[in-house]
């Protein structure tokens, strides 16, 4: 029985080549631009996780503080779950980060501060968080705490990416939201004509006895041969290009690496591909049984 | 085995396309249904393949009131019947032995055993040589022998022929027949709608005759009216 279905519903996709070459081509689209964006979403996050992991809050105390006080007071009032690790840089640490910074091809300028510390007030902690999103939500309570002089943090990148995810986001989800209603309306069509192409093998079984679930069964069929050919060649086609342009990337534009790693393809290609296979087919299957029902009353 | 107990057919106009019918057919009958067109015998047909349900009285087949079969079931009622039509209803795009073979497929029969059996139904309607053509390739007789090759592989009790040899010459009329004769001799009850008045004339099997959607006459052989039709013609 099932190896009927099977075949039938394979068949009748062969039988109106047409129809099935629009519907699986529109499925095929948005599929494509579901992947397109999955990419980018996924290598945008990837650069914020980057980013969480290297750009810090810099906290400054206010002079009047000793070190130890310094110390005491973040280990009171700065742990949180969020934060991944901090980590304190005393008034002479800075100082002699500064003068390599800044001094090192000229040592006899920073002779000239020899027995003077000119950052002595600037001992600080860095902090790294393990969420990006909380990141201002915890410098404004920083900012709040008695003693804290000064909190520098960098929002505009975060900031920025963030807008940006948000953007392609939502911007994907109309534009799939379209196709997919465009799919479903060509899916039904398609199913449509093939109760049709098939009416008199629909009334043949019916006066033979077949069951309800013999005669939609392959037009459910078809639908799921829809959704899997319309998921199957975006599929092939996004991760062949994402895989030549990562290549590329790595051989000829290697100063691209210092602003980004991209995400190895096996990590994106599996959730890709579940997601827009199993999406496309059960859309596909559900208009194919909601279509057959309406046009094969039994 | 087919009992109607006063069934009535009535559309929303208020007109009858069977009015209080009532009639039995035994196991292993052969019975012609005939009448003129508008007479009653294809909605008859249809309350048989309960296609339609009557608006009063009720109809007993295999001991089942048929009315009452819910369409869940229907499928497992038709099972039980074969049913051939005079247009042969075969799948243009199927060989012979795959028109055969979807009769059992769509009851889920497995592979194996559906090629045993069309095979043996195959020799029984002398198509065992045509098994592989296209129905565009055999004449009006033997598509018919399809049909009913293909009604009667899932060993129906009763078998409904719709005018049967309505597109067919004499010697494909005669063959079709005998054909039918010959499955009615294994235990099967043919119910056969038919025009052919000399067909009908030529067998004396039971006749039932409809008029308007009432029994008229329900005896062996003709009745007296239609065979003064037949020597005037």
């Amino acid at each position: 029985m099932l190896s009927y279905v099977l075949k039938t519903g394979f068949r009748n996709l062969g039988n109106k080549k047409l129809f099935s070459f629009a519907s699986i081509g529109t499925i095929a689209s948005s599929v494509f631009i579901f992947c397109i964006f999955f990419v980018l979403a996924t290598n945008i996050r990837g650069i914020i996780k980057n980013v969480e992991t290297t750009v810090g809050i810099q906290v400054f105390f206010n002079s009047n503080l000793s070190e130890e006080e310094i110390q005491n007071l973040a280990n009171e009032k700065f742990i949180k779950e969020y934060v991944k690790s901090i980590k304190f840089k005393s008034s002479n640490e800075a100082w002699e980060k500064f003068k390599v910074d800044y001094f090192d091809n000229k040592p006899e300028l920073a002779k000239a501060f020899e027995d003077d510390n000119p950052l002595a007030s600037s001992a600080s902690y860095e902090i790294l968080l393990n969420d990006i999103t909380k990141q201002i939500e915890y410098v404004n309570y920083l900012k709040s705490i008695d003693g804290v002089r000064q909190v520098n943090y960098s929002s505009v990148l975060i900031d920025a990416l963030t807008s940006l995810n948000v953007g392609i986001s939502t911007f994907s989800m109309i534009l799939i939201s379209l196709l997919l209603v465009i799919a479903m309306v060509l899916i039904s069509n398609t199913i449509s004509l093939a109760s049709q192409f098939r009416k008199k093998e629909n009334e043949i079984m019916k006066l033979i006895g077949a069951t309800n679930f013999m005669i939609r069964a392959p037009f459910v069929i078809e639908g799921f041969f829809i959704g899997l050919f319309g998921a199957i060649i975006p599929l092939i086609a996004v991760c062949g290009a994402y895989n030549y342009l990562m290549k590329y990337i790595l051989e000829h534009a290697s100063f691209l690496k210092n602003i980004f790693t991209p995400v190895d393809l096996s990590i994106i290609a599996i959730p890709m591909c579940m997601i827009s296979i199993s999406v496309s087919c059960f859309i596909c299957m559900l208009v194919s049984f909601f279509t057959i029902r309406k046009h094969l009353k039994i | 085995m087919i009992r109607f107990n006063k069934v009535s057919l009535k559309y929303d106009k208020g007109t009858y396309a069977i009015k209080d019918l009532t009639l039995k057919i035994d196991e292993g009958e052969f019975v012609f249904v005939v009448g003129k067109t508008g007479a009653g015998k294809s909605t008859l047909f249809k309350l048989l393949t309960r296609e339609l349900k009557p608006t009063s009285g009720s109809i007993k087949v295999f001991r089942d009131n048929i009315e009452y079969i819910t369409n869940r079931n229907i499928p497992y009622y038709r099972r039980k019947l074969g049913v051939v039509f005079q247009d042969f209803k075969l799948l243009e795009d199927r060989n012979v032995f795959e028109n055969i073979a979807f009769a059992q497929e769509v009851i889920g029969v497995n592979s194996f055993k559906i090629k045993k059996h069309v095979i043996k139904i195959l020799n029984l309607v002398d198509l065992r040589n045509k098994a592989n053509k296209m129905p565009n390739e055999l004449s009006g007789g033997e598509k018919q022998k399809v049909a009913i090759a293909r009604a009667i592989i899932n060993k129906p009790k009763i078998l409904l022929a719709d005018e049967p040899t309505g597109n067919l010459d004499e010697i494909s009329t005669n063959e079709i027949i005998n054909l039918l004769n010959t499955i009615n001799l294994n235990g099967t009850t043919v119910v056969i709608i038919t025009h052919d008045m000399h067909l009908v004339e030529r067998m004396n099997k039971r006749v039932i005759r409809l008029d308007e959607g009432n029994l008229i006459y329900d005896d062996y052989g003709l009745d007296n009216q239609i065979k003064k039709y037949l020597e005037n013609e």
